[in-house]
């Protein structure tokens, strides 16, 4: 599965997400450079997280009209996988890639923290591997990751299966308690209809080995690869 | 020149944990008769144009494209006419000086006396 992680001026995440999938995985990958329009040869496309161009006017609002993400938008079209983490998903959100928008947290605190995800379904192409009820541990780091969308879009998500992820409690119970952020619905995640974009706001990359406090992050990135693999998803 | 002046706020419906922070702070200093506080952008552009309903449209179209998400925010504009003149003119409304009724001018009617309002 070859990898290109973008690069814009602010991104923070982009080596954790090369170290993840390139070290610990073993795949080949490449940064992409926000300049950069030629996506060919990529299979996944990766919006890691930081702050776009310091997070001015809006998380992503910046970003989004960079020319990497003009060639993002054709190679999401096109069924490529792109996955946006964290600053990563407020871009895909403000390129209109996902619905919605992710306002600042309801505690109005930058929060860094373990949180546990409840996997609410696996037909993405980040939750092949999982099954639909189970917990992982990932870590969030986010000031604005409060997920909103209008009463008619959150019902379609809902009803149509693409929230992908929930912040739950540890025995992937669904509370106030474990929402870290006031997020809609618990929401932590969600896919495009085709399941072969997604964006969330915990950061797999930080989750990929056990001396870092766990490896459960691992399991959305192995995914991706076995969807390429059983070619559930065209390339791009 | 024309001043466009963009004024962003959350949808009614969007929750504004800054603005009730804002106003938790106003309860703690006494200031009991604050039922709401809603928060938002401010943003002053000077434009090019001498055509104050061009000027308009043209950062209407801005606003749509950039400076505001439709998702979550609504933004109206008031749009300024500026004197033509060499160097900075007295008569224009002084910016950002604390302290001031910045946005009160003769040819300005304060753009916050209608309250926050919903989009142009």
């Amino acid at each position: 599965m070859n990898t290109g992680i973008v690069v814009f001026p602010g991104t923070w995440s982009d080596r954790d997400c090369a170290h993840a999938l390139g070290d610990v995985l073993g795949q080949p990958v490449r940064f992409v450079d926000y300049r950069e329009t030629d996506l060919d040869g990529l299979d996944l496309i990766v919006l890691p997280g930081g702050f776009s161009y310091g997070d001015y006017l809006r998380c992503g609002a910046i970003a989004r009209f960079t020319p990497v993400m003009g060639a993002v938008t054709a190679f999401a079209e096109r069924g490529g996988l792109v996955l946006g983490i964290c600053n990563g998903f407020q871009i895909l959100q403000e390129a209109r890639l996902l619905p919605g928008a992710l306002l600042r947290n309801d505690s109005c605190e930058f929060r860094c923290e373990w949180v546990h995800l409840r996997v609410e379904q696996s037909h993405s192409a980040f939750t092949l591997d999982c099954r639909p009820g189970q917990v992982l541990k990932i870590p969030i780091s986010h000031g604005e990751g409060n997920f909103f969308a209008d009463p008619a879009t959150l019902d379609q998500l809902e009803r149509n299966g693409r929230v992908v992820f929930r912040y739950c409690e540890p025995d992937a119970r669904i509370s106030a308690d474990a929402n870290p952020n006031g997020s809609l619905n618990n929401i932590a995640g969600i896919a495009n209809a085709h399941g072969n974009v997604v964006g969330m706001m915990p950061h797999p990359e930080r989750a990929c080995e056990t001396l870092l406090g766990g490896d459960d992050g691992l399991a959305i990135f192995r995914s991706a690869v076995h969807a390429l693999a059983q070619g559930r998803v065209a390339a791009g | 020149m024309v001043r466009a002046e963009v004024f962003i706020t959350l949808k009614p419906v969007v929750n504004d944990p800054a603005g009730l922070t804002i106003r938790s702070g106003l309860h703690a200093l006494g200031f009991a008769s604050v039922s709401e506080v809603r928060s938002g952008k401010y943003l002053v552009l000077t434009l090019d144009e001498a055509d104050p309903e061009k000027a308009r449209r043209e950062v209407d179209a801005m606003a749509r494209q950039l400076l505001a998400n439709e998702v979550i925010e609504d933004y109206r504009i008031n749009i300024v006419s500026l004197p033509l003149a060499g160097g900075r003119d007295s008569s224009l409304p002084p910016v950002g000086r604390a302290g001031e009724g910045v946005m009160t001018t003769p040819t300005s009617p304060s753009p916050l006396r209608g309250g926050l309002g919903r989009g142009s």
